[in-house]
């Protein structure tokens, strides 16, 4: 079940860094920032993978 | 009619795990034959053939647009996000690159110390495991953009293509450009899910609309080679100090 989970959704960091994007994203759209969001969101989704990449 | 915008990453993401998994198979075929290894094999792909069907039915079922464009792209860029960190790692030589004939030796090893039965669960596990990850996308492409079938035979052909090759050469795939298609694929999964993650909380956010889609991808392939050369590149330094 653990090999299951750790397939599908990654390990503890992979989840809280897209959560905490996803909640980002959310709060700039529910803030009106939402133009904003779909230039930050990539840049913020691309610097995780390059960080993931380093660690 | 086949979108091609599907079966291609479809095509592209099964491949890679399929020839992982013709690796376990060959393995174990070794140990118990190939009738048995190919029978479990077969289990596996019956168990996400089932659950591809079920997944994609109930996904449709009473879910708004919105609700199922959030679940499918958080899914992708959860997915993706590590196809692509993976590649990028492996580019800038932080982390090896896949090695069949490496994975081929241990499932030789593994099945060494059981019988085989355990060599029957290695092969459907192993299987199952890799199908996963072409279940997760054949699911997230074919419901979100109602071409079902283009995400299938995507899997399909590419499964077929693997068990040709690999049928003629009767070794590990070997020469597969993995890391090549991984960068491209994962590029392509984190791009459909960033725009459907934000579409969803806002619809038509995209200044672009759907041709916000090649650029994203465009984005998210040069900044993650961009990446792995300035990594590549502190690596080198650090090698000299």
């Amino acid at each position: 079940m653990n090999a299951f989970f750790k397939t599908l959704f990654g390990d503890l960091y992979n989840l809280a860094f897209v959560s905490a994007v996803v909640g980002a994203a959310a709060l700039m759209v529910h803030f009106g920032a939402g133009k904003d969001a779909v230039y930050a969101m990539p840049a913020a989704i691309l610097a995780g993978a390059g960080w993931f990449a380093a660690r | 009619m086949t979108d091609w915008t599907i079966f291609v990453p479809t095509f592209l993401a099964a491949s890679v795990e399929w020839v992982e998994a013709f690796t376990i198979v060959l393995a174990v075929s070794l140990s118990i034959g190939w009738p048995r290894a190919v029978g479990a094999a077969a289990a596996a792909l019956g168990v996400l053939a089932v659950m591809t069907v079920a997944t994609g039915g109930a996904l449709r079922l009473g879910v708004g647009m919105a609700s199922l464009e959030l679940v499918i792209g958080v899914l992708l860029l959860l997915f993706g996000a590590r196809w692509l960190a993976k590649a990028i790692a492996r580019s800038a030589g932080l982390k090896a690159l896949h090695d069949e004939d490496k994975e081929f030796a241990e499932t030789r090893e593994a099945l060494s110390h059981g019988d085989r039965h355990a060599a029957w669960l290695i092969a459907f596990k192993g299987v199952m495991l890799e199908g996963l990850e072409v279940w997760l996308i054949v699911v997230a492409l074919g419901v979100k953009t109602a071409h079902p079938l283009s995400a299938t035979a995507g899997a399909l052909v590419a499964l077929l293509a693997v068990v040709f090759a690999g049928a003629i050469i009767r070794a590990p795939l070997r020469r597969v450009p993995e890391n090549a298609i991984k960068f491209v694929v994962g590029a392509m999964i984190v791009s459909f899910g960033t725009f459907w993650t934000l579409e969803s909380m806002a619809g038509g956010i995209w200044p672009m609309g759907d041709w916000a889609l090649p650029l994203l991808f465009a984005f998210y392939l040069a900044g993650g080679l961009a990446t792995a050369a300035a990594l590549r590149a502190r690596r080198a330094r650090e090698a000299v100090q």
